[in-house]
């Protein structure tokens, strides 16, 4: 069985612009969200699975997401899709992102090169 | 697992999460573990430690607990604004059942006793239901809100002392309302009906009743939660 470890900065953000992500491109549900980030990240982010809900209920309630019961496979499950709210804030969410993880990336990469100008 | 479940719900509801929150919460944890065992199964674990492994995977009953409580919007208004909810909202939904009963006075009091100098006097027929459900109101109103403080709090595990304040509010309330009616002598077929609070020195009997059920659900409440948060 592939070991999983947590991973405590899931929460700060980031679980968000992956469930908008992941919901722009069909409606799904919380099973299906939680396989899809791990495959989607090869399994770099992991958490307790159960943490997803907390956040959908939160960006349902935000207006972000929107909800529906279905019936698949005789059980009936609670589809999230996306909302043009949450389609626009998906947009920020991954500008803001990327400046970031830019900004980490130069840093990082600068002191490396540094380290390595020294000797 | 069963009762994993059932402490999940309790320690939600008594954290202040929303009763359709922790609802919904509960019923997708509880297809998304049933998702896993079948897939921890289909990787041909028996079934005892795919119940184990699926378990793990969604997390502690702590962790489950922690994320939800870091959105505030998840929350219910008893949690976020006890003092309203328990405390305001009673004595105001009071006063809007005694002001539908006085409504419906009135308008009995024009269309079935237009000429009578007051509505207080034996009718017949339609005129004695439309009255009766009128004062049915009116003496019911006080037990109807307490009981749906009662409900609203077994319901939401507030055991808030804003209620107690809330049910001592409407009760107070009741014991001191007395509706007049009369006709306004400058203008013809032209009345008034009015409520006015007035203290009468006593407490009725069935006030004292309500009050005492509201203590026991409210010291019933908090040692459930100290029973849970003990255990």
């Amino acid at each position: 069985m592939t070991r999983r470890s947590s991973n405590p900065n899931f929460l700060n953000g980031v679980p968000e612009l992956l469930i908008l992500t992941l919901l722009a491109d069909s409606e799904m549900y919380g099973y299906e969200l939680v396989q899809a980030i791990r495959e989607r990240t090869a399994g770099v982010v992991a958490a307790g699975e159960g943490v997803v809900y907390p956040v959908l209920h939160a960006l349902e309630a935000e207006g972000a997401v929107t909800s529906r019961r279905r019936v698949t496979g005789g059980r009936s499950r609670i589809y999230y899709s996306l909302t043009n709210a949450g389609r626009t804030r998906m947009g920020e969410m991954a500008t803001s992102w990327m400046t970031l993880t830019e900004a980490v990336r130069s840093l990082v990469q600068g002191r490396r090169q540094d380290e390595t100008a020294m000797g | 697992m069963r009762r994993q479940w059932a402490e999940l719900r309790e320690r939600l509801l008594m954290a202040g999460v929303a009763p359709r929150h922790t609802r919904r919460y509960l019923h997708e944890l509880q297809d998304h573990y049933e998702d896993l065992v079948r897939e921890a199964c289909a990787q041909g674990r028996d079934a005892e430690q795919a119940r184990a492994d699926a378990w793990r995977r969604l997390g502690t009953l702590d962790v489950l607990v922690e994320t939800m409580l870091q959105r505030p919007q998840l929350r219910s208004w008893s949690a976020r604004m006890p003092w309203l909810t328990l405390a305001l909202l009673p004595p105001v939904a009071l006063a809007a059942l005694y002001g539908v009963a006085l409504v419906i006075l009135a308008t009995g009091w024009a269309i079935f006793l237009p000429d009578a100098a007051t509505p207080f006097q034996p009718v017949h027929g339609v005129a004695m239901l439309y009255f009766g459900f009128g004062r049915l109101l009116y003496y019911a109103a006080p037990a109807l809100v307490v009981g749906l403080l009662v409900l609203h709090m077994v319901r939401q595990r507030q055991y808030s002392v804003w209620a107690i304040v809330g049910g001592v509010l409407v009760s107070r309330a009741a014991g001191m309302a007395t509706v007049h009616a009369m006709r306004l002598p400058e203008q013809a077929n032209a009345s008034r009906v009015s409520l006015q609070l007035q203290s009468s020195g006593q407490t009725p009997l069935w006030m004292s009743a309500m009050m005492l059920v509201l203590v026991v659900v409210y010291a019933t409440l908090v040692w459930r939660k100290q029973r849970v948060l003990s255990s």
